[in-house]
């Protein structure tokens, strides 16, 4: 019986935001995404599954806006969106450079990172940022 | 009135005791006396002394230690040689799912009268908002959300009832008339701890926690205790209260993909729970005369409904908005003023108000008891039991 090693899954995904870099799943012989939630692949260390660079293209499902404050290091108003990138998994991410009020669902988004770690912005407004 | 014509399944068990402790938002004893004190409570109601209940179900809140409801509490109640015992933990649908498990030993033989119980002291010196602050793992990747900044547990239900917004165009005044409806039955309520009229005007004034939810998106937490005797139905007969009849149950444990089209902000697993409750006691949604939901947040009652098939996928919002949850609706529900403005005891809030319905002893908030649904559910609209009772024994 192999040994389950979960972990293994969050070590790859979250050496990938420290080098900048959204990585998702993939089926080698599909060629689809996994969601971020399925996992049980990893334990058997299976050949038919690969870790892949995302496009950080992304669009935004929902969004909240926290007024009350929770945590000294996430000042208020803070956005975060259910974002699904463009290969098909979603996650919960911080929404930047947008007031809460112009921030609207369907809105198009781009992966971007900031010191603690993925952010998303509007996408043309990330394509100014880099412009600049 | 119970619509379907078809021969119903006898009930599986009945509830026959109902106990609390003291409920309050002040400290007012530890989790584990206050279990104590309300299952000596249900025993009483239930016309038993301890020493005759041979089972006892565990509900502690996921936000306590396992030391502060330990199993050991039988002990401390002179409760010997029991034939049932477990702590159980399937979040908020723990409450309703121990009254199952409950209902299926008492069935099979495995006990003769069981109590299930479940206490919690939120407010021990600090705000719900605090005790409730601690990040849900919604996006797959153990502490994602931490390292976020996304805590506390209104935000991952905010962001499912802006998903429910975008989809189906649900509005903050129909998750208002949620909360309105709530807090008109809580006036009805002598229980009820937000008893005051609120108008749409007050609930639009009230400040935001996690947009879209406001303050009175929220639930209303307590420290207190209650407890239910579950026992057979030949044995009912005996109790001194007129019996709860246990008709059907259900899970709903859909899980997540986190893969496009998944939704499962929207499309909860209360679906799979309500179809096999419908089906195990011999009935359809249609029949169902109120309900008593486990609504933490207005969005979950409005989901609930949709869920439940109790109105059509995404119009939850419009159904609340014409009334029919309200006191004189079509479809009474959370009669006690539900988590919102009634108390949050978590899964015991709805259980307990479906008891005083099918007892007939809601007073000026009775209605219709034909047909009560009873729904639990936990981690972010992932874990789904529900109930069908009446006070019937035979379902017409």
């Amino acid at each position: 019986m192999d040994q389950v090693f979960m972990h293994r899954y969050d070590d790859e995904f979250l050496a990938g935001i420290a080098a900048k870099q959204l990585r998702i799943a993939v089926d080698r012989r599909s060629g689809k995404a996994l969601g971020y939630h399925e996992r049980a692949w990893c334990a058997r260390d299976d050949a038919g599954v690969a870790w892949k660079r995302a496009s950080g293209r992304a669009v935004l499902l929902s969004y909240t806006v926290t007024r009350r404050p929770y945590s000294p290091g996430f000042p208020v108003p803070l956005v975060h969106g259910l974002v699904e990138l463009e290969e098909g998994p979603q996650l919960i991410c911080r929404i930047v450079g947008a007031a809460p009020e112009a921030v609207v669902a369907g809105m198009a988004l781009k992966a971007d990172y900031d010191d603690k770690g993925l952010v998303f912005r509007r996408a043309r407004a990330a394509a100014r940022a880099k412009q600049a | 009135m119970v619509k379907s014509t078809t021969s119903k399944p006898r009930p599986r068990a009945a509830i026959t005791g109902l106990g609390f402790s003291a409920m309050s938002r002040q400290p007012i004893g530890t989790i584990r006396e206050l279990a104590a004190t309300a299952i000596t409570a249900a025993a009483a109601d239930a016309g038993l002394r301890l020493k005759d209940i041979d089972g006892l179900l565990l509900n502690k809140s996921p936000t306590a230690a396992t030391d502060e409801l330990p199993l050991r509490l039988h002990n401390d109640l002179g409760m010997r040689d029991l034939a049932l015992l477990a702590a159980m933990d399937s979040e908020g649908s723990t409450a309703v799912q121990m009254v199952q498990y409950a209902a299926l030993a008492v069935e099979a033989g495995l006990a003769k009268s069981v109590v299930c119980v479940f206490a919690d002291t939120p407010l021990k010196g600090k705000g719900g908002g605090d005790t409730f602050a601690m990040a849900m793992p919604l996006s797959g990747v153990e502490s994602w959300e931490a390292g976020q900044g996304f805590f506390g547990a209104s935000a991952g239900y905010a962001l499912a009832a802006r998903r429910h917004m975008a989809l189906f165009g649900t509005t903050h005044e129909q998750l208002g008339a949620y909360a309105i409806a709530c807090r008109q039955w809580a006036a009805l309520n002598p229980q009820a701890f937000l008893r005051k009229p609120m108008s749409m005007a007050d609930y639009l004034a009230s400040p935001f926690v996690v947009e879209p939810f406001r303050v009175f998106d929220c639930c209303f937490p307590v420290n207190g205790a209650i407890a239910l005797v579950v026992t057979s139905v030949e044995r009912a007969a005996d109790a001194p209260k007129p019996a709860t009849y246990i008709h059907g149950m259900g899970q709903g444990h859909r899980g997540r993909s986190g893969l496009r089209g998944d939704e499962a902000e929207v499309d909860t697993g209360a679906t799979q729970a309500g179809k096999t409750a419908y089906r195990s006691a011999g009935v359809t949604a249609r029949d169902v005369t109120q309900a008593q939901f486990y609504d933490a947040f207005s969005y979950v009652g409005l989901l609930s409904l949709e869920g439940y098939g109790l109105c059509r996928r995404g119009a939850g919002g419009a159904f609340v908005a014409r009334g029919h949850t309200a006191p004189g609706g079509k479809l009474p529900v959370n009669t006690g003023g539900g988590h919102l403005s009634g108390f949050y005891l978590q899964g015991v809030t709805p259980l307990s108000e479906a008891v005083i319905q099918a007892r007939g002893a809601g007073g000026e908030r009775q209605v219709d008891n034909g047909l009560i649904l009873v729904s639990g559910n936990g981690g972010c609209l992932d874990y789904h039991a529900c109930l069908l009772v009446s006070p019937n024994k035979r379902l017409n």
